[in-house]
């Protein structure tokens, strides 16, 4: 067992008035910003956020011995009884893959064995990628809620779900303080905003004012991959402005985007891929082939209603190649698409 | 004449003391009334527009509240 | 359990929705879930001895998760029964042609001459698409036609909003603008033409082209048309957490063909002569080509225990000497646990456009305009009634109003003479109204 991480959070005012709390988790910054008048909401928001993420990334976490997912390899071949959250953590994992016509499949991480993408090495052979594609595949596991049973040499690896599960988590804990929160782990964010009234200026129109808007900064070519969320806009606007940082350039906006509801994922990282004789071959591998995905974006963030959503419609395109945003398009989700 | 204008003033009497309040407007937390579908301005919009289609057709003066219709050959 | 995966899945989007709500439960998926809501309504409007209508409403909105939202409007109305024609009662019957020139009725003697022939049926609907608009603004964009068999418009609308101070201030702009085809029965009447004599054809087989009179007199071809030009700026404002209030200010034109073609204006002998006050014709009415309003509208809405009351006031001027003021109270008192009392008191008062005539006198100069519609002329109304609401079936939820409306119209400018002395020139009308409306959200 690895020592109990650091479980550090701070909490400041900034000087446009919104509390923003720190922490780490899941291999990622977080944060939590809040709009709220009272010092002790926004502790209490902060502390909800990060117990949240803290517990959240014990439980699924394959780096840790005590872990769900630690049992479950640990089992070899048994089955194994899962608690609740698990089952449902499991089974949206199994709607995925098959919506996804088996694309997308938790159990792929063990390519990781062959394919390492530390700057410098190469692509591995055809053979050590075949001797892998018998352990991969979400229809060679016995899953039976509530209890699954996982071939021998098989491993289930939840960090494509995980971070995005936490982040919707910790924004339904939050939701039902007084004030705006965004909650922002690692780049996978959601805001939370308050149900406002409903007040039209003149019935005819209809205008509706009930909801916060939600509205994009059409820079002219939207896209981009994660990033820290900034605060808000000027006086008055509710929701949050986010930037969305270009993957090849450390800390540079590329496009700022208004984000009143909803959550925003993205899957991708520039760091991650292999360039050897001339060919880059990107971190996304498809799990049915065992390689690289042809020609696909380095990173792809979408705009969805939850986080969860967001993650894996980004990561399915991912997995679409050329086609990202084609897909994007049909499904008809906001995306911003870095190349 | 004399009567209406009483009865906006009785009316405007009702809300006046928070008219004169120096804090107008409210922070997001504190829209729990505000946010009852009771209290939307235009609560009960298939009401209004069946009623102002009927004064539409029988009085000289329409719209205020949103536009003045028409669109319609009873007046 | 072995699976393979599907292939072709139906929507990849709403498969993932699903599986998200079933993750998240119902309760944090729920801020995001796309929703439909329907309301309707039916509305009876009857005025004793008058005309008699019908009104059904139907309105759906769709809400989209990211607030973006359309909405569809269906109106569909029915009117029948009797309509003031706008000539004077009389001491002695009166024959009046019929709108298509084809039979005439008669007006008993010392009655409010009225046009029974109305009978009319209206298709209305209107759909507008609503989004967000930069970082605290909406924008919508709508489409409106209505239809009925001597008119028919089409029209379109937009308009932004945009909120400040902690969404505590908002400001709205709206225009619209609609251009109408009246095609009257019979056709277009000439202004100030006589009534022509009924040409005794069957409204069946009335055909135009034989040289009558009455053709001669509708003489301005089958239809006409009308635009309309609607500007609307508003501020609302919350006030605290209990109040909250709005300002409007509206303008609108209209131009064109706006007379009323089934209008009369009755020509009566003057003072000076034997018959003083006995009609001798009836001509077709003319108002101006254009015509343009203001209004200034305000609204609070404020909760008090555990009621909630709604105030409002107009006040509209126009460029035809029309001025109204209208103060509405609704006071919305719970009476259970979901059930509750509105009462309902509406006070309207108008005077007359400047060429409102009661009648006109032989041997005077035809007026520029005139007009003897009891709609332009003066008067005061008011409206009591009572909306119990808050009833739920499942998810449904019903109400239902009943109220009574009266308009007191006053004499004009013009007095009594002759024979018209002791006739009610201004005849007081009632009418009741009861509304069914319903709303849902499945």
């Amino acid at each position: 067992m690895i020592g109990q991480p650091a479980r550090d959070r701070t909490l400041d005012k900034r000087p446009d008035g919104i509390w923003r709390g720190a922490f780490f988790s899941m291999a990622s910054p977080c944060e939590l910003l809040a709009r709220t008048q009272r010092k002790s909401t926004a502790a209490k928001a902060l502390e909800l956020v990060s117990e949240e993420a803290w517990r959240i990334e014990a439980k699924f976490s394959r780096y840790r011995d005590d872990s769900v997912v630690a049992e479950i390899h640990r089992a070899r071949g048994s089955w194994v009884s899962l608690d609740d959250e698990t089952n449902r953590l499991l089974l949206f994992a199994q709607q995925v893959w098959e919506l996804s016509s088996g694309s997308f499949d938790i159990t792929s991480g063990v390519l990781r064995r062959a394919w390492s993408f530390q700057p410098g090495s190469a692509p591995p052979d055809q053979a050590s990628v075949e001797r892998l594609l018998p352990l991969i595949g979400w229809s060679r596991v016995e899953f039976r809620p509530p209890k699954i049973r996982l071939p021998e040499g098989m491993e289930i690896d939840l960090g494509g779900i995980g971070k995005e599960y936490a982040v919707d988590r910790a924004a339904e804990l939050v939701s039902n303080l007084e004030g705006e929160f965004l909650v922002n782990f690692g780049g996978d964010l959601r805001a939370v905003t308050q149900q406002a009234h409903d007040h039209s200026a003149h019935g005819e129109l209809r205008s509706d004012l009930s909801d916060a808007s939600t509205s994009w900064a059409d820079s002219t070519s939207p896209t981009g991959s994660s990033s820290p969320a900034d605060s808000t806009s000027p006086t008055g606007a509710t929701g949050w402005t986010v930037g969305v940082e270009s993957p090849a350039v450390d800390d540079v906006a590329i496009a700022e985007i208004h984000l009143a509801s909803g959550a925003l994922a993205t899957s991708g990282d520039s760091k991650r891929a292999v360039v050897h004789g001339g060919t880059r071959y990107g971190h996304v591998l498809d799990p049915r082939t065992g390689w690289p995905v042809p020609h696909a974006p380095r990173s792809v963030t979408v705009h969805a209603p939850t986080c969860v959503e967001a993650g894996m419609l980004a990561t399915l395109a991912l997995l679409q190649g050329e086609n990202a945003e084609s897909f994007l398009e049909e499904q008809g989700f906001r995306h911003w698409c870095v190349r | 004449m004399k009567r209406l204008l009483f009865f906006f003033v009785a009316a405007s009497a009702l809300t006046g003391s928070s008219v004169g309040c120096a804090h107008v407007g409210v922070e997001p937390w504190d829209r729990d009334i505000l946010a009852e579908p009771e209290m939307s301005l235009d609560a009960d919009a298939v009401d209004l527009g069946l009623d102002d289609h009927i004064y539409f057709s029988k009085e000289a003066s329409s719209g205020g509240r949103g536009f003045g219709g028409g669109g319609c050959g009873c007046n | 359990m072995q699976l393979s995966p599907r292939k072709n899945p139906t929507s990849l989007r709403t498969g993932l929705a699903l599986a998200a709500a079933s993750l998240l439960g119902p309760k944090a998926a729920s801020a995001a879930i796309e929703d439909v809501e329907v309301g309707s309504g039916v509305l009876v409007y009857t005025e004793p001895g008058r005309v008699s209508a019908l009104e059904a409403v139907a309105l759906v909105t769709r809400n989209f998760w990211d607030k973006h939202k359309l909405s569809l409007r269906v109106v569909y109305d029915t009117l029948t029964g009797a309509s003031p024609n706008g000539a004077v009662a009389s001491r002695s019957p009166q024959t009046f042609t019929r709108p298509s020139g084809s039979g005439s009725y008669t007006v008993n003697a010392n009655e409010t001459p009225l046009d029974d022939t109305f009978k009319d049926t209206r298709f209305a609907g209107s759909l507008t698409y609503d989004r967000p608009f930069l970082s605290a603004g909406r924008w919508n964009v709508g489409l409106q036609g209505s239809s009925e068999h001597d008119y028919l418009s089409i029209g379109a609308s937009t308009g932004i909003t945009r909120e400040f101070d902690r969404k505590n201030t908002t400001i709205s702009l709206g225009v619209s603008g609609s251009r109408d085809e009246i095609s009257p029965e019979g056709g277009v009447p000439t202004a100030f033409a006589e009534m022509g004599a009924a040409t005794g054809h069957h409204e069946d087989d009335f055909t135009r082209g034989d040289d009558g009179e009455y053709d001669e007199n509708r003489g301005e071809g089958s239809g006409d048309t009308k635009s309309v030009v609607d500007g609307v700026i508003g501020l609302t404002q919350v006030v605290n957490r209990t109040t909250l209030i709005r300002f409007n200010y509206s303008i609108s034109n209209s131009s064109g063909y706006l007379n009323d073609p089934y209008k009369f204006v009755s020509v009566l002998y003057g003072p000076d002569d034997p018959s003083a006050g006995d009609p001798i014709t009836y001509l077709y009415e003319k108002r101006p080509d254009s015509h343009t309003k203001h209004s200034i509208y305000a609204q609070a809405k404020k909760r008090i225990a555990s009621t909630t009351m709604d105030i409002s006031y107009r006040f509209l001027w126009d460029d035809w000497g029309i001025t109204s003021h209208t103060a509405e109270l609704k006071h919305r008192v719970p009476i259970g646990e979901t059930v509750y009392f509105e009462p309902h008191v509406r006070l309207y008062e108008q005077t007359a456009a400047d060429f409102y005539r009661t009648y006109l006198l032989s041997g005077e100069a035809l007026p520029a305009e005139a007009s003897a519609d009891p709609r332009l002329g003066p008067m005061t109304a008011i409206t009591v009634g009572n909306r119990v609401g808050g009833f739920h079936v499942g998810e449904q939820e019903f109400a239902v109003t009943l109220e009574y409306y009266r308009q007191f119209l006053k004499d004009g400018d013009q007095p009594a003479f002759g024979s018209l002395e002791g006739l009610d020139l201004s005849e007081d009308m009632g009418a009741f109204m009861f509304r069914i409306s319903h709303g849902w959200e499945p």
